[in-house]
């Protein structure tokens, strides 16, 4: 192989290596998106395993059973204060308030470090 | 008339060699880079996964669910507080949260995971998403509860709590991996 033919493979092979190296950065960047979307999914997964909710759960369909299995007892509560008042008690990890949601946030709320 | 020569078997034969090698240094080196750092990433997300097992397991569960716990039984009086905009109140009633011992420790349990865990993302040790994912929601949940606590013992102390804060205040970063 003659000298030109040499520095015309490395051209070649540096254009390439340009060319090719757009379309995987591109896929690099897309899969970036992938993972995000995904993790999400992971404490989907271990949430039932954890949380206490899981028990918390467990009780309305008890309930409702001894009460002759009505239906109505079957659609999630709305929100923390009715679950609260469908069983008797807060679920364990789940608060109830969350002050910075009220009418009136304590100032404390927007502290940010 | 220069006749041309045509070329023969070894001359094709190296020119297809040498163009398979150029071939596969291009997709090599791109490839190789892309593995790597996706090997890399893989590794913080894992660490940051590690860090909220911990969270999940049995010690700092008992110490979180004390806390919201402790909270929860005090709901109407919070509730009260906050319609009256009585942020003094709200003050005391969780500094009387936490006056046993039991809540201190479980409270100061929580601050110091969560300072590791924020010194671990800050170190690009574990993956700043995966950590916005698993672990924004309850630092918020401590906050919420127990902030006014918090930002009162920041006033003497800056550096208390920080972690609780910064995770707190995590957001969705743009990563190539």
């Amino acid at each position: 192989m003659s000298g030109r033919s040499v520095v015309r493979l490395i051209c070649g092979a540096l254009f390439c290596t340009a060319l090719f190296a757009a379309p995987l950065i591109f896929v690099a960047t897309a899969g970036a998106q992938q993972p995000d979307a995904a993790k999400p999914d992971a404490p989907k997964t271990d949430a039932p395993k954890t949380d206490a909710p899981k028990t918390d759960a467990s009780k309305p369909s008890d309930t409702p059973a001894s009460a002759g299995g009505a239906p109505a007892a079957a659609p999630a509560p709305a929100s923390a204060p009715d679950l609260k008042t469908k069983l008797g008690r807060a679920p364990k990890d789940i608060p109830l308030i969350d002050p910075c949601k009220s009418a009136h946030p304590p100032s404390y709320c927007n502290v940010k470090d | 008339m220069s006749k041309t020569e045509p070329p023969s078997r070894s001359d094709r034969l190296s020119r297809v060699l040498s163009y398979l090698v150029a071939i596969t240094t291009i997709l090599g080196i791109p490839v190789g880079l892309y593995g790597y750092y996706s090997s890399q990433q893989a590794n913080r997300v894992n660490r940051t996964f590690d860090f909220y097992k911990d969270f999940r397991s049995d010690t700092l569960q008992k110490d979180f669910s004390l806390l919201v716990e402790q909270w929860n039984a005090k709901a109407a009086d919070v509730e009260a507080l906050l319609e009256k905009n009585d942020e003094a109140g709200l003050g005391q009633l969780v500094t009387s949260l936490l006056q046993s011992d039991e809540a201190q420790t479980a409270l100061a349990q929580l601050v110091l995971f969560f300072d590791e865990t924020y010194s671990c993302v800050d170190k690009a040790l574990c993956d700043n998403n995966a950590a916005f994912a698993l672990l924004k929601n309850p630092a918020d949940q401590i906050f919420y509860m127990y902030g006014s606590y918090l930002t009162t013992v920041r006033q003497h102390n800056p550096n208390y709590a920080t972690g609780i804060l910064k995770v707190r205040g995590l957001s969705k970063s743009w990563s190539l991996l």
